[in-house]
């Protein structure tokens, strides 16, 4: 069960970072002043 | 209302005491404020101007020019543009500040080139001689070719010879542009705009096609011929840019004939203190001191909230490990995302008190004067003083430091300025620099009372704002872009800060860092734990391997343990990656382990302290080093048996920190801000060679 944890936990994690960094979205790409527009 | 009543609408920019001539002028009774925006709502009053004449006064919203920014300025624009004859004002009554009279004549020059006939009221002359200004009335008339009038609306003083310039204005009926300055921009281009309509002036065209904002008056045809001038908005934008900086020029070149300031003269308290804050050898000496107690306050006030939240996170996990069942979820809680977490949070009473300081630098009115005063320094090296605000702001972030340079008038300064911005020492390298501090300069005080650690930490600011200057010079030098500097700025008076004005500037930039990087610090922990803990077939026969190679050696079960640990993850998919780039780094005194930290930092400076607290986890088995700290000051260079983080990695870490861009973010904002890859590119590899040169240097000569 643990496993199964882990293995959605790092996908989350993985997705969210590809969101971010290799496919982010117009609105982050038209973001105003914030440090975290990436 | 009787027809023959003048309507009047009184315009000026926020805090020029509008309101206060306003009660004058019609007796009403209303709130005077000193804040901006006090009048929100359209306010009318009725005026006696003499026994037969009476006046319609508006009170229209503060705004600092005719190009709206807000629903209430805008307003201000649509009163302007009504050609409606039982609407639209017949006199316009513009407010001035004699103290900010240059700002002020921006708003009163654009109103002055609708054609409207105005009278400029310039207010709070009873200041005049205390701030050692003197106006030359008679010239300023002639020069503006209007009706001026000195007053003080607090004191009632002037308030008749207002009332008498409108009705001479009145009478008058027929005003001409002052600027007139869109013909001086392109004048085919303006000429072709004027044909469209007889009816308005060329200057209420533009702001029509600039503002999108039509008159009901507007016929069909001349809206779609407008709308034609729409169609290419770079070069819209552009003329608006040329029109402000025209209108500057002609308004220096008027008061540099009409209005004097004798500083000398200036017997107040906010011309003593800028005399000192300003002064060419103590303001530089005052500004240094102020970094100083910053950066002192830095380390001193917070050592102790972030020993405990060190500790605090440290037990979570012990918590976590003993009380959860065994398995890898635990272990990715324990030693994946409880670290993680840790790694930000730990950084927070720092950061705060930097915005802390910042916040109430600003408020007070001081950062101005820090603009003013480096202005002859900044255009030495290729900037304007304005270049200042986002090289401090850049000790936040410079995200935001690199959009501030849109105040920036001249091309060629915004650029440099865009370009050094990252040099200066965003809070994202605090936290590494916090920790590499802690780990390699002895917590002691010098002269009894300066804190060496703190030293260290003012001289790596330093070294940020050093470089930026330096690389600005050079590229000042180098760069072939040909464009025009102005530097005008606004000196605020000083005020006691306001708490709740502090307080929440400092938890939003808290904010900021902490959820900003935060996540992406703990989703970097998640992956680099999985990395870290898994692997291929030399990973799942780590046990055997090792038990194969210790038949001869006498090792305890806690060595046995501890060795298996380390081969585990040299063989994990992460200890394959940092070892394949570890030649790389090896003349920087980095190991493999510090070159993941150094890869995944890229995303954001501060995932390095957090990637090595979560390597060091995984393989970590001694009970007693559980602090971040901790970790990293008890990891061992295998090849020297000595601390991997001794005096020369830190320093060649520190510098490495100092020079490297290290922020896909930076690289996006500057690519957007320049609209092209060049800069952005030009400026990582630039920085990345530079910090890897200064590091290797550095290890190389310290060690």
């Amino acid at each position: 069960m643990q496993e199964v944890i882990v293995y959605f936990v790092v996908a989350l994690a993985v997705v969210f970072l590809m969101k971010k960094y290799a496919f982010p979205s117009k609105k982050n790409r038209g973001c105003n002043t914030g440090c975290d527009c990436h | 209302m009787s027809r023959n009543d003048i309507k009047v609408a009184l315009i000026g920019n926020p805090n020029t005491g509008k309101t206060s001539l306003f009660n004058q002028l019609t007796g009403l009774n209303q709130k005077v404020g000193n804040y901006p925006g006090v009048t929100v709502d359209k306010k009318e009053g009725t005026s006696k101007l003499s026994s037969t004449q009476n006046a319609i006064i508006t009170d229209l919203p503060g705004t600092y020019s005719i190009n709206p920014t807000s629903l209430d300025e805008s307003i201000v624009l649509k009163t302007l543009l009504k050609k409606d004859i039982k609407e639209s004002p017949d006199v316009i009554l513009v407010v001035a500040d004699v103290e900010n009279l240059k700002r002020n004549l921006l708003l009163f020059s654009q109103i002055k080139d609708l054609e409207i006939p105005t009278v400029l009221a310039i207010n709070m002359v009873d200041q005049m001689h205390r701030k050692g200004i003197s106006i030359d009335l008679s010239l300023l008339k002639k020069e503006l070719n209007t009706e001026v009038v000195l007053i003080s609306a607090r004191k009632n003083e002037g308030i008749q010879e207002v009332k008498e310039a409108i009705i001479r204005c009145h009478v008058a009926a027929k005003a001409s542009p002052l600027c007139g300055v869109n013909h001086k921009i392109d004048p085919d281009y303006f000429d072709k705009l004027k044909e469209i309509s007889p009816n308005y002036s060329l200057y209420e065209l533009w702001l029509m096609v600039t503002q999108n904002n039509f008159p009901e008056t507007i016929t069909k045809e001349e809206k779609e011929k407008l709308l034609a001038f729409k169609q290419d908005v770079s070069k819209l934008k552009k003329y608006q840019h040329k029109e402000t900086i025209y209108r500057y020029q002609e308004i220096n070149k008027i008061l540099k004939k009409t209005y004097i300031v004798d500083k000398t003269k200036a017997t107040n308290l906010r011309g003593k203190l800028d005399k000192i804050f300003t002064h060419r050898i103590f303001g530089y000496v005052l500004f240094s001191l102020i970094l100083l107690v910053i950066f002192q306050s830095i380390f001193d006030l917070a050592s102790v909230p972030m020993n405990f939240i060190d500790t605090t996170f440290a037990q979570i996990s012990d918590f976590t490990k003993s009380n959860l069942p065994q398995g890898v979820f635990t272990d990715l809680l324990t030693e994946g995302i409880i670290p993680g977490i840790g790694g930000v949070i730990i950084f927070i009473p720092q950061i705060a008190i930097l915005f802390l300081f910042i916040a109430i630098l600003e408020e007070t009115g001081y950062m101005s004067r820090v603009v003013f005063l480096m202005d002859k320094i900044m255009r030495r090296f290729g900037m304007n003083g304005k270049s200042v605000i986002p090289l401090i702001s850049g000790t936040a972030c410079a995200i935001p430091a690199i959009m501030a340079t849109r105040t920036i008038s001249s091309w060629k300064e915004r650029l440099i300025t865009i370009l050094v911005v990252p040099f200066t020492t965003c809070s994202a390298r605090l936290p590494v620099y916090a920790i590499l501090i802690a780990l390699i300069i002895p917590d002691k005080k010098i002269f009894g009372f300066l804190n060496l650690q703190g030293l260290v930490l003012l001289s790596l600011y330093a070294l940020g704002f050093l470089s930026a200057i330096i690389a600005a010079y050079i590229l000042h030098k180098t760069l072939k872009v040909e464009s025009k500097s102005f530097f005008v700025v606004e000196m605020p008076n000083y005020k006691l800060p306001s708490i709740k004005n502090v307080f929440f500037e400092v938890v939003e930039k808290t904010k900021a860092f902490v959820f900003g990087a935060g996540k992406i610090i703990l989703a970097l922990s998640i992956v680099l734990w999985f990395l870290a803990s898994n692997g291929g077939s030399s990973y799942q026969n780590a046990e055997k391997s090792v038990f194969e190679n210790i038949d001869n050696q006498n090792l305890n079960e806690d060595e046995i343990q501890q060795k298996i640990a380390s081969v585990k993850l040299e063989s994990s998919y992460i200890g394959i990656l940092g070892k394949a780039i570890e030649p790389a780094i090896k003349p920087l005194g980095y190991d493999w382990k510090i070159g993941i930290a150094l890869i995944t930092s890229f995303a954001a400076r501060e995932v390095f302290i957090g990637t090595l607290a979560t390597i060091y986890s995984v393989e970590a088995d001694d009970e007693d080093t559980t602090t971040i700290k901790q970790k990293m000051a008890s990891e061992i260079n295998s090849d020297t048996g000595k601390k991997r983080f001794n005096f020369p990695v830190g320093m060649s870490l520190m510098v490495f920190y100092a020079f490297a861009m290290q922020c896909m973010a930076t690289f996006a904002i500057v690519k957007r801000e320049t609209k092209t890859w060049k800069w952005p590119l030009i400026q990582l590899f630039g920085m990345a060679l530079l910090a890897y040169v200064s590091s290797f240097l550095t290890y190389q000569i310290l060690s």
